[in-house]
């Protein structure tokens, strides 16, 4: 899960570079975030929350 | 929400921090984020963009002029040495500026090819933008997490092979154009007044920033920092910080010029700089959460056993599609960091890894995603797909044989 993860999110900014949709410096930071929170929702927090 | 917040605190906000400044591993070791990449990647744009602004490098263009008295063979040759000279600095922009700032007159008053003004500039480029603080190497640096000094010592071959290729590209070119203009042996095809006229463009231009009387100076500090950055006695970063400020207080003893050209240079470094933060966050993430070594793992159990000694040559090879088609970003931010660790599995060094990840850019600089390519085909007024096949005529030779130097040398262990 993790790796399909991560793999997406490469993907993701890539393609979002080649089809310019977005800036090089925009990507790097907004795409990570997005895919971060998601896998840190994944991983579960330390305390159980109910969203 | 209070709870959320808290969670991502923990978690995404912990990944990018470490991304961007250090992180502690379990055992206790401290692994750098881009913090220190950054460093010499601002203070070495700015340093170089002093001493372009001072002068340093004007001497060697108008000797060059001088030197070539009309000869198509030495106007090709020195616009390929002073490309090498001047994008030592590692960007395209303010080489491409410069070198068609004191050789494309050259080329248009004697009726020369700007088409090869064009791919000598390019392939020059590609050549220098392997040192330390240009591009590729800064980015690859904070992924494998390896230091300058290490990485560029087995890259100079390599570079020294291709800058010799580069020379060859501009004989090859000047031994066409002599034929194709008819140039007789000692007859120039220019008179002395265009020579001179050619030569004050490049010593009278922002003149008040020049400062000729300190040029033994410019050029020991120089040559200081780059031994100094060789020998790796000091961090990369603090050597242009401290390289930065006595330049910038023994040239400019006014205060507001100080300031000034500060600033004024600055606007050249925060396109990179910003973009290596951003970088940071990216593979703070890719690192925090798992995603890297979950990624790695899955790539390590379809990788053959028998090829797995042989990924530092495969990264070379990937790396000439890769770069053409993929951003420097995506390819050293998103394909490295996940192939990186697969090669340490199967016993390759970082510096290893890196030096493969580098034999492509001999082909991106035809790539369209390289965005100073647009000011070279603008300045040179040729169009971006001639320049295109004639640069990667020169550009698939330098990768094969710059590819064919690091297996030779034992940098691409085979």
């Amino acid at each position: 899960m993790l790796a399909l993860l991560g793999y997406l999110m490469i993907i993701l900014f890539m393609v979002l570079l080649l089809t310019k949709k977005i800036s090089p410096f925009v990507g790097l930071i907004l795409v990570p975030t997005i895919f971060g929170i998601v896998a840190a929702l994944f991983k579960g927090a330390p305390v159980r929350v109910d969203l | 929400m209070e709870l959320l917040r808290l969670f991502l605190r923990e978690h995404l906000y912990e990944w990018i921090y470490e991304g961007l400044y250090y992180a502690v591993a379990g055992s206790g070791k401290i692994t750098t984020g881009v913090a220190p990449t950054i460093t010499l990647l601002l203070f070495a744009i700015l340093y170089f963009s002093v001493m372009l602004d001072v002068g340093l490098f004007d001497p060697l263009a108008v000797m060059m002029i001088k030197w070539a008295k009309g000869d198509p063979m030495k106007i090709t040759i020195a616009s390929a040495v002073i490309t090498l000279a001047v994008s030592l600095d590692g960007d395209g922009t303010t080489t491409v500026l410069i070198v068609t700032a004191a050789m494309l007159m050259l080329f248009k008053k004697m009726g020369m090819k700007q088409i090869y003004l064009a791919a000598i500039i390019g392939f020059g480029n590609s050549v220098m933008n392997l040192v330390p603080w240009s591009g590729p190497m800064a980015r690859a640096m904070p992924v494998l997490n390896i230091g300058p000094k290490e990485f560029l010592l087995p890259v100079l071959p390599g570079m020294f092979v291709a800058a010799l290729l580069g020379l060859f590209q501009a004989y090859t070119y000047g031994k066409r154009e002599r034929k194709r203009l008819g140039y007789v042996p000692g007859k120039g095809i220019l008179t002395e007044s265009e020579t001179t006229g050619i030569i004050n463009d490049v010593t009278l231009t922002n003149v008040e920033y020049k400062r000729p009387k300190l040029i033994y100076f410019n050029l020991f500090l120089t040559l200081a920092i780059m031994v100094l950055l060789i020998m790796d006695l000091i961090n990369g970063g603090i050597l242009f910080l401290l390289g930065t400020a006595i330049a910038l207080i023994v040239n400019y003893q006014d205060l507001s010029l100080q300031n000034s050209r500060l600033l004024a240079n600055g606007a050249e470094a925060l396109g990179p700089v910003s973009l290596v933060f951003g970088a940071g966050v990216i593979m703070g993430v890719l690192n925090g959460s798992g995603m890297s070594s979950a990624i790695a793992h899955q790539l390590v159990s379809m990788i053959p056993q028998s090829l797995g000694g042989y990924i530092p040559l495969i990264l070379a090879l990937i790396s000439l599609p890769g770069l053409f088609f993929l951003p420097n970003d995506a390819f050293y931010f998103g394909l490295l960091p996940v192939i990186a660790p697969i090669a340490y599995s199967y016993g390759a060094t970082p510096v290893e890894v890196g030096v493969a990840s580098l034999m492509g850019q001999a082909v991106r600089f035809a790539s369209p995603l390289v965005a100073f390519l647009y000011v070279l085909v603008d300045r040179t007024e040729v169009s971006f797909i001639d320049y295109q096949k004639e640069y990667l005529k020169w550009g698939l030779l330098s990768f094969v044989l710059q590819t064919l130097t690091a297996v030779l040398t034992g940098a691409i262990p085979i």
